[in-house]
């Protein structure tokens, strides 16, 4: 499909240049997938890869499947999100976000994410909370929250 | 294990005598433009094309200035805009030219913008990254190996989009791109001091922690504006040659960038002075944690009757949302994703409210809490209009202290314990002499930059 056809083209590919690595992950995840029709990370590594393609389209079929075989993996909610972000549908990604958030408040990137958006639709206000909130995490915390 | 065996394929296949470089200086050009085509092909497989038709026109319409008056004309040359907010442009043998919407956003105005183009549009004409690719070791091996190995068309275009579109031209090449830009701006109609200007904007990048990927192996932006203001000089000193319109630029509304304005007398608005250059920077304090924030008035679109201000908000991490600004003189409307074709004007403040009766707009109540003096850390205002507001879903309500001259200084929402305080800033000298804006009451005018920085 995406024009890889042997290992040895995969490898030599992946020594060059870092696209075809997502190609390589991308087989193995298929493999896996074949082999495993009920694992869900086969088919979320196979989502991913095809995010690291730009393949949208795929990639969020791909993921349905993951997400209906675990409904509560929160990885493939944010991996949904990026979709709906990088495809426009940008309330969908919020949702989404908010809900990896609700399941994870300590997710690394998805406060991030959602600044990014909130920012994108004007509401500033509410992208100053991702942001603090990213930060309590993983950037500054507040004096008083360090006891200080 | 597998690089380990891809090393050794490399190894081995090194003697191979047909390499890309070599593929590229015996091609005869019909088959440059087909490998081109094939390769532009799967940039726009895998990378989304702005989806603002008016965008994609602008580009066009400048890249068809500029190649009506290029000698000779030996590729088909196709400009398109790629949805990507890195700050970059490249081109694709045959004269396929890619710049994205990241640095589009960076600039001015037309004048800029063909620069851009026209020294991308150089490198292709020009043939540099034939030249380069003759130097690149890695490639030569590669270009072997792929026909030994591959006999994949696909891998080969692929392997062949990521090599030029990260490809470092030398500096000779570089410079002989601007040289020539600015020829071809000057015989298209456009004017110099765009290409002078882009410089100054690849200086200032340059100045901070974040130079773009593309610029980190031209020569230093300095550099590249010195000689251009001296080949600017040269080329102004010449007539222009005949049939060159003034400015392409002037042919097309302005209009056509800024979307459906909204019903509103467009004027300045002391509570918001809007001019490029203008940077606030924000802490931001709450949820246990402090982060930071900067907005930026990237460029301006003058329009009759006022005037649409393109505005980055940088989240950090290389992470910038763009948007578009408009004032009337108690408002500021705010138009978002400003390339997405659903894109429309939103009010996003109102500014001048004279009594405390609450104003209800646009789902929001706005209400004038009084005038009082704010301290902060760039500085302390004698009186800053502090203004409540509520609404939206789920509704929020936020209090906002906007001081005149200056900006929005503090914003601080009781449902999400977030204050958002201005830390820093820097106003440049107003375009107009008749402008509205008063002066600032506070101690850090316009063209003050107070000695606090941004922090985060």
């Amino acid at each position: 499909m995406f024009g890889y056809t042997s290992p040895a083209v995969i490898a030599v590919a992946g020594f060059a240049y870092p696209e075809a690595s997502a190609d390589f992950s991308l087989l193995n995840a298929l493999a896996a997938a074949n082999k495993h029709p009920d694992d869900y990370l086969a088919h979320f590594n196979q989502a991913t890869a095809l995010i690291d393609l730009g393949q949208w389209d795929l990639a969020r079929d791909v993921l349905q499947k993951a997400v209906t075989l675990k409904p509560d993996f929160v990885e493939a909610k944010y991996a949904g999100a990026v979709i709906a972000a990088k495809t426009g549908r940008n309330e969908e990604a919020i949702r989404l976000l908010q809900e990896v958030l609700t399941a994870n408040p300590r997710h690394p990137d998805a406060n991030q994410a959602l600044a990014k958006l909130y920012t994108e639709q004007g509401n500033m206000a509410a992208a100053a909370a991702c942001l603090a909130a990213h930060a309590a995490c993983y950037g500054r915390p507040l004096k008083s929250a360090e006891g200080g | 294990m597998w690089r380990l065996v891809a090393l050794a394929l490399l190894v081995s296949l090194s003697v191979a005598t047909q390499t890309s470089a070599a593929l590229f200086t015996k091609m005869d050009r019909q088959k440059e433009i087909e490998l081109g085509r094939e390769a532009a092909r799967y940039v726009e497989q895998t990378t989304p094309l702005c989806s603002d038709k008016a965008l994609q026109a602008r580009v066009q319409r400048i890249g068809r200035a500029l190649t009506e008056r290029l000698e000779p004309k030996t590729y088909p040359y196709d400009f398109k805009v790629l949805a990507v907010s890195e700050i970059s442009a490249f081109c694709l043998p045959g004269g396929f030219i890619y710049i994205n919407e990241g640095l589009l956003n960076r600039l001015q105005d037309d004048d800029e913008v063909a620069f851009v183009m026209a020294h991308e549009l150089t490198h292709a004409a020009h043939r540099h990254y034939a030249h380069r690719l003759e130097e690149m070791d890695s490639v030569q091996i590669l270009g072997g190996l792929l026909s030994v190995l591959a006999k994949d068309r696909n891998l080969a275009i692929a392997q062949l989009v990521t090599d030029l579109t990260w490809l470092r031209y030398s500096r000779v090449d570089e410079d002989d791109a601007d040289s020539t830009a600015m020829e071809l701006i000057w015989n298209a109609g456009f004017d110099l001091q765009g290409g002078v200007r882009v410089m100054q904007v690849f200086a200032e990048m340059e100045k901070g922690r974040n130079t773009p990927k593309f610029l980190r192996d031209h020569p230093p932006a300095k550099q590249r504006f010195d000689r251009l203001k001296i080949k600017a000089e040269r080329l102004a000193a010449q007539p222009r040659p005949a049939g060159a319109s003034a400015s392409p630029a002037a042919s097309v509304d302005p209009r056509t960038f800024v979307g459906d304005l909204p019903s509103v007398a467009m004027a300045d608005n002391p509570y918001f002075p809007l001019a490029p250059g203008n940077e606030w920077s924000y802490q931001v304090e709450g949820r246990g944690g402090v982060a930071a924030y900067t907005v930026r008035v990237i460029s301006v679109v003058a329009l009759e009757g006022g005037a649409v201000y393109r505005v980055e908000t940088v989240l950090g991490k290389g992470v910038s949302v763009y948007a578009q600004l408009l004032t009337g003189a108690g408002e500021v409307w705010r138009r978002t994703r400003p390339t997405a074709p659903d894109s429309a004007w939103q009010l996003d403040c109102l500014t001048s409210l004279r009594s405390a009766e609450p104003v209800a707009h646009d789902g929001w109540q706005y209400m004038l809490l009084g005038r009082e003096p704010i301290a902060l850390p760039c500085g302390t205002f004698p009186e800053a209009v502090r203004i409540r507001r509520q609404g939206g879903a789920p509704t929020v309500t936020e209090e906002l202290w906007f001081v005149a001259g200056v900006g929005m200084v503090k914003r601080s929402c009781a449902d999400t314990g977030v204050t958002e305080t201005l830390v820093a800033y820097k106003l440049a000298p107003p375009a107009r002499s008749d402008s509205a804006a008063p002066n600032p009451s506070g101690p850090a005018g316009p063209g003050v930059a107070p000695a606090t920085t941004p922090t985060g």
